[in-house]
């Protein structure tokens, strides 16, 4: 029986079982190399995924249903890394804008889902999601949008304000 | 990407409500990338534990960039050109120094400013980045009034800038030692085939081959000895 057919059978880390067609599953390389694993079977039994609750990984199967056609996105690290390329974060489609639109526990959650999953696509749209919510923000709103305590000493605030001047180039 | 995490492995209280800084670093490095300098630079003042993570981020992003760039130098040797391989000892030593300092946070805040300039294409930006440098690691105070103080740090910076610019026209210097200790930033390096001539200012003692001779001006070379300890060794071929 071709993969292609196959339905796979997952486990989230609270024993929910979940149902999915490769085709859906397929975008996780984690996924696709513990089938590859298991070899050409008709049955590939259930696999664990221990570290996603069945609330993130019913979310992240949504995801993967809705982008199922979708044409894998090469993600060129040179040109990541490239400072003199724009930095770009707002070319995230409605649907995912909508779908990410979560609390933030769950946002990093599916965050470290995708990571696990190893899950490109979706990784790289949740980080642009997260770089948004940092893009345009003074400090402390930052720390208002990420519930983040200012634990400097003022001894460490004053070094930092003369780092800043110093580090101003004319 | 999808490697393993210490952080992001550990068990959290239940129910707790997970943060940014909850994410393991990895993920955090790409968050980063993602944000412009500005913002980069707002982020290091929110917390020390984004402060910390973008200071990983900085040096890893450094390190990444010294491996392209030594590749880069690799290729242009091959074309005979060392002046790239000059640049990026040069760099590195500025670097290592800034380290061994235990200013790594001074340092990632330094080079944001030199990955700005670098996106520009500006070309003095390795000379404005090590003088800025330079004059970091001379920040702390040092015994005496301000004048006093300052008018030394200047100097121990235009005798460095100097001295980067002095190797740089050997080409093919080594730097054999380089550390900092607490007044002193020490440098040894290794000059091969050239001869370099020592003078004071009480007397003169010259020292030469029968091929050429280098002399370094009598005021420079007694500042150098008093103030900035640097040791040359010349490697006679």
């Amino acid at each position: 029986m071709s993969q292609n057919m196959s339905i796979v059978r997952l486990e989230s880390s609270d024993k929910v079982l979940f149902e999915v067609h490769y085709d859906v599953i397929k975008c996780s390389e984690t996924i696709r190399k513990a089938l590859q694993d298991l070899g050409d079977e008709d049955d590939f039994g259930v696999l664990p995924v221990p570290k996603v609750s069945s609330q993130i990984l019913e979310m992240v199967l949504n995801w993967a249903t809705y982008h199922k056609n979708d044409i894998p996105k090469v993600i060129d690290e040179d040109a990541e890394e490239d400072e003199s390329m724009e930095k770009r974060t707002d070319d995230i489609c409605a649907w995912d804008t909508n779908f990410l639109n979560v609390d933030q526990g769950i946002l990093y959650e599916i965050i470290l889902a995708a990571n696990y999953l190893n899950i490109q696509n979706l990784l790289h749209t949740t980080y642009r999601t997260v770089a948004n919510m940092i893009k345009g923000k003074t400090t402390e709103q930052i720390r208002q949008t990420f519930s983040l305590v200012n634990d400097f000493t003022p001894e460490e605030e004053e070094e930092m304000r003369r780092e800043a001047d110093w580090c101003k180039w004319d | 990407m999808s490697q393993s995490n210490n952080q992001a492995e550990e068990q959290l209280p239940f129910n707790r409500k997970l943060t940014l800084l909850d994410l393991p670093y990895d993920v955090l490095d790409i968050i980063f990338s993602k944000v412009d300098f500005p913002h980069q630079r707002i982020l290091r003042g929110v917390c020390k534990g984004l402060r910390h993570h973008h200071n990983c981020h900085i040096m890893h992003k450094y390190n990444w960039y010294l491996a392209r760039f030594a590749y880069q130098v690799k290729q242009s040797e091959n074309a005979g050109d060392q002046r790239l391989r000059v640049l990026l000892q040069i760099m590195d030593g500025a670097a290592k120094n800034f380290l061994q300092a235990g200013l790594e946070s001074q340092y990632a805040s330094n080079i944001l400013y030199f990955y700005e300039l670098n996106s520009r294409s500006n070309p003095s930006v390795i000379y404005e980045f090590l003088y800025r440098l330079q004059l970091r690691v001379e920040d702390p105070p040092l015994p005496g009034d301000d004048s006093a103080r300052i008018g030394v740090r200047d100097l121990r910076i235009i005798y460095t800038i100097a001295l980067f610019r002095l190797l740089r026209s050997f080409h093919h210097f080594r730097i054999v030692e380089s550390s900092m200790n607490v007044m002193h930033w020490q440098l040894v390096v290794e000059v091969p085939n050239v001869f370099l001539g020592v003078m004071d200012e009480r007397n003169v003692n010259l020292r030469m081959s029968n091929r050429s001779v280098s002399r370094i001006p009598a005021t420079w070379s007694t500042h150098m000895a008093s103030s900035q300890a640097f040791r040359l060794k010349g490697s006679h071929a």
